[in-house]
């Protein structure tokens, strides 16, 4: 059962415009601490919108616009000019759908984001840093042997453990998940899972998936979207055995009309 | 049914006017390289007469003790008569002209070479090989015809005879021409060289590359990766495009005009040459640098950033190296360009007789494709073989730069 | 609701609610058979009803295998799982029902008419108690309606009451009378058969309720 007291994140009011064409509309979602939340709905009803609102990767993108309230730990504005965007992505980090780890080599890879965060000051300190990355994130023992390999010589879920690692290694508090495994075949996606599950012990982890099943697999929370709308959010059990809006049951059902 | 018969036919009809293409083209090639090469194989060697010469004191205004500085200050034409007078006994004064005429004006030069480097030899008699005159060299190759009347030949009956004699002692020789790659260009066709105009071209390039590469790459990036899509944007991508067509001449106007007449940068200097050639290449460079820099998938950006990397970050440590394989190969074809482009530096004087090897790029110089057309103009035959040598050397270097383009772009597709 | 995109996956799901009511109407049947076999005592009467029990038989093993090929190939979820997950607990407790029916009609045929009518009376009246819940059950499940399952759930009460007064009744003469102690023994065990369909009943108004709600309720705070 979620705790409903400790949340990692709260947002309210959230409306994104890509010019003039709304992608959310009023959405209000908070996501609880240590658990994993994910956000399912079919394509185009703006779960990836709302979760590159988190970390601010829709800065990135000149016509979109975000408004709302994002809160984190209670205390801190995600969107206030105070907090420089470097620094929110150091707290809150992301995994993408297609597996984009750096052409460079897997020790390479994990050790960018704490070099360019001044986070270690040793040599050693980094190597630490960069095996217990690849450690937390499932890949140590395959790649201990290799580090200096170019990373786009692993396979693909190897490629996306990696990609965890290198998101880890700054210690975020908060990981996003954009639809992790659908690049991926059954058993590098079991693996992922497993990984999320041993993951959010120390994080906390939202994710978008397009896969129902995977929902319920690894989240304790599930929120369903449509057409830039909110449309359910509850525990995953009680979601997938009786969901209150029958928008919801459809959907998860196969009902698609 | 009937349709796969055609359909197979047309396949085939257009199998082979790609084949016929393909052997029209390396037939034409194969023509054009054995033309060059017949003609210009000539350049490497020079004919030589094989003479006695006595260092002898009478004739000589230094000795074995002289210093290096001497040496090349005095003069040794005295030296060069005596070898003739020892070598062809009994000449009146017409002949001895013209025996002397067969040896290279550079006679004395020659000989002074040899003595700065062994200087025992004072008082003593050598076997020499002289290089011969340039119209000389022409007959013995076989490029002058000997049998037409005296008055349309470069070489005189009596010059012939004085020819057939040596040959019979077998004085007449062949050296391999490494002069042509050493000495800077000569009025005398025997002791022209390309290495002037190869150090011409090599400063301009240089600083060809030292302006146009930096501010090329720069520039991309800026366009590429900071400025937001907009007016004024594709206002300046269709400048550049535009630029790229520009004919080179113009190019030079600009090098006339602004570096020349406004910065008052000295005339015929691979300096303005290099300056005005980088104006040239730097829409090549742009062009090509921008889509290395598009060829860069977005995911690595959005990887970078979402580490908490700034912009400047992930351009520079991410999206510029990925981009500067392509950019380098669109670089090293911008220099090959540039090598072989003439008319802006003709503009700039840069296509001039220069005989002086440049030390710098601020010595006065001339490029390889200019030394190329100067010596096609020139009214000696010797030059003849010297201008296709040329064009031998310089389509080397072209094939030379764009084979590295093609090397440096094969190992980016294995990296991806 | 929607219908499912996936074709195939919805007609299996409507093969079982299909299913599920033709064994339901099967079901009603033998119990009212069963019930007239307790006053007629005819043997043809246990006959029809024996087939009845076939064919109850056929169709819950046809809903167990229906329901077990849709979890295996389609992953039912929310309303869909709740069906499956409903209609293989209802078969189930539809075809002890069924077994109740051919046992009860069994010992209606074989036993004496030698009771008092009063008793004979009550027995009906519990008899037609039991119908009316199963027929009340039946339809709050295929109508989805919440509130007459509970209704039927609460009925149950009514339906232990009578069958307690029955056995007081039947004990209390048999303890007088020791001629009809095997009569009474029988309907005893006819009465009991009869309670027994009622907690049956019982049992399928608890899994409509989950069906509908997504929970399982306490039947204590039901029956209050």
């Amino acid at each position: 059962m979620v705790d409903n007291n400790n949340f990692a994140l709260k947002t309210n009011n959230v409306y994104v415009h890509y010019g003039n064409k709304m992608a959310i509309n009023n959405v209000a979602l908070d996501f609880p601490k240590n658990e994993v939340t994910s956000l399912i709905g079919p394509s185009g009803c703006g779960k990836s919108t709302f979760l590159r609102c988190l970390n601010r990767m829709n800065d990135v993108i000149d016509s979109c616009k975000v408004e709302g309230s994002f809160i984190m730990n209670n205390t801190i504005d995600i969107y206030s000019d105070d907090l420089p965007i470097e620094n929110l992505r150091e707290k809150i980090g992301m995994v993408f759908q297609k597996p984009n780890p750096f052409p460079k080599s897997i020790y390479e890879n994990v050790a960018y984001g704490p070099k360019i965060h001044g986070v270690t000051s040793s040599q050693s300190e980094l190597d630490d840093l960069v095996k217990e990355s690849l450690h937390r994130a499932g890949l140590y023992d395959e790649v201990k042997d290799r580090l200096t390999d170019v990373a786009t010589g692993l396979s693909g879920g190897q490629q996306q453990r990696l990609c965890i690692a290198r998101a880890i290694s700054i210690k975020p508090e908060i990981i996003l998940m954009d639809e992790p495994c659908s690049a991926l075949d059954p058993i590098a996606t079991a693996k992922i899972e497993d990984l999320i599950n041993e993951l959010k012990e120390n994080y906390t982890i939202i994710i978008v998936t397009h896969s129902m099943s995977q929902a319920s697999r690894v989240s304790t929370k599930t929120a369903f979207f449509h057409l830039g709308n909110l449309i359910e959010e509850g525990d995953t059990s009680k979601i997938f055995t009786k969901p209150d809006k029958e928008q919801t049951n459809d959907y998860i059902t196969g009902r698609f009309g | 049914m009937s349709n796969i018969k055609k359909r197979l036919k047309a396949e085939r009809r257009f199998k082979f006017y790609g084949q016929l293409g393909v052997f029209l083209s390396l037939l034409f090639v194969t023509l054009l390289m054995l033309k060059i090469f017949t003609t210009g194989s000539g350049a490497f060697f020079r004919t030589t007469i094989e003479a006695d010469v006595f260092f002898d004191p009478n004739f000589m205004q230094v000795d074995k003790n002289s210093s290096d500085k001497e040496i090349s200050r005095a003069s040794f034409e005295a030296l060069a008569d005596s070898v003739v007078n020892n070598n062809f006994k009994d000449l009146n004064e017409d002949q001895f002209i013209k025996v002397r005429e067969m040896f290279t004006r550079r006679f004395d030069y020659q000989l002074r070479d040899y003595f700065l480097d062994n200087k025992d030899d004072y008082k003593k008699t050598v076997k020499l090989k002289i290089t011969a005159s340039s119209d000389l060299d022409q007959i013995v190759k076989g490029n002058y015809p000997r049998n037409v009347p005296e008055e349309q030949r470069k070489i005189n009956d009596y010059q012939l005879s004085i020819l057939d004699e040596l040959n019979k002692q077998e004085r007449i020789g062949s050296t391999f021409n490494f002069w042509f790659f050493t000495n800077g260009d000569s009025r005398d066709p025997e002791t022209a060289g390309i290495w002037g105009a190869i150090m011409g071209s090599f400063y301009a390039l240089m600083v060809c590359l030292a302006f146009a590469f930096p501010i090329g790459l720069f520039a991309s990036v800026y366009l590429e990766e900071y400025t937001k899509p907009g007016k004024i944007t594709d206002l300046i991508e269709v400048n550049i495009n535009n630029l790229a067509a520009v004919p080179s001449i113009v190019f030079g106007l600009l090098g006339l005009g602004m570096l020349i007449g406004v910065f008052n940068m000295p005339y015929q200097v691979p300096l303005v040459g290099g300056l005005t050639l980088g104006f040239m290449t730097l829409p090549t460079i742009i062009i090509a640098c921008r889509s290395s820099l598009r060829a860069v998938p977005p995911s690595i950006r959005h990887g970078a950033l979402a580490l908490g990397a700034t912009k400047t970050q992930t351009t520079f440590h991410h999206v510029v190296p990925l981009a500067l394989p392509g950019t380098l190969t669109g670089t090293i074809i911008g220099m090959a360009q540039a090598l072989g482009e003439t008319a802006p530096l003709l503009m700039v004087g840069m296509v001039a007789f220069v005989m002086e090897i440049p030390g710098g790029p601020l010595d006065p110089a001339t490029g390889l494709p200019s030394q190329i057309y100067l010596w096609s103009e020139s009214a000696e035959r010797g030059f003849i073989e010297k201008t296709s040598a040329g064009i031998m050397l310089l389509l080397l270097f072209l094939i030379l730069m764009n084979l590295t383009a093609v090397l440096i772009r094969r190992k980016v597709e294995v990296k991806w | 609701m929607k219908e499912h995109t996936d074709k195939n996956f919805e007609s299996r799901l409507t093969t079982i609610r299909d299913q599920l009511s033709e064994m339901s109407a099967v079901v009603e049947k033998q119990l009212s058979l069963a019930l007239n076999c307790i006053k007629s005592k005819d043997s043809d009467c246990s006959n029809t009803i024996q087939n009845l029990d076939l064919q109850v038989d056929d169709f819950e093993k046809a809903v167990r295998d229906e329901c077990f090929e849709v979890l295996t190939l389609h992953r039912p979820v929310a309303s869909d799982l709740r069906l499956v997950f409903t209609a293989l607990k209802v078969s189930k407790e539809m075809e002890r029902i069924g077994d109740h029916c051919r046992g009860l009609s069994n010992k209606a045929i074989m036993s004496k008419s030698d009771l008092d009518p009063e008793i004979m009376e009550e027995l009906a009246a519990l008899g037609k108690s039991v119908l009316s819940v199963v027929h009340e059950v039946f339809d709050s499940l295929f109508a989805g309606n919440q509130e007459k399952a509970k209704e039927s759930w609460r009925r149950d009460l009514e339906i232990d009451k009578l069958y307690k007064s029955i056995l007081k009744t039947l004990i209390d003469k048999m303890e007088k009378n020791d001629s009809i102690i095997e009569t009474g023994t029988q309907h005893i065990l006819i009465a009991k058969s009869l309670e027994r369909i009622g907690d049956h009943a019982g049992n399928i108004a608890e899994e409509v309720i989950f069906n509908i709600s997504g929970q399982y309720q306490d039947i204590e705070k039901i029956r209050v």
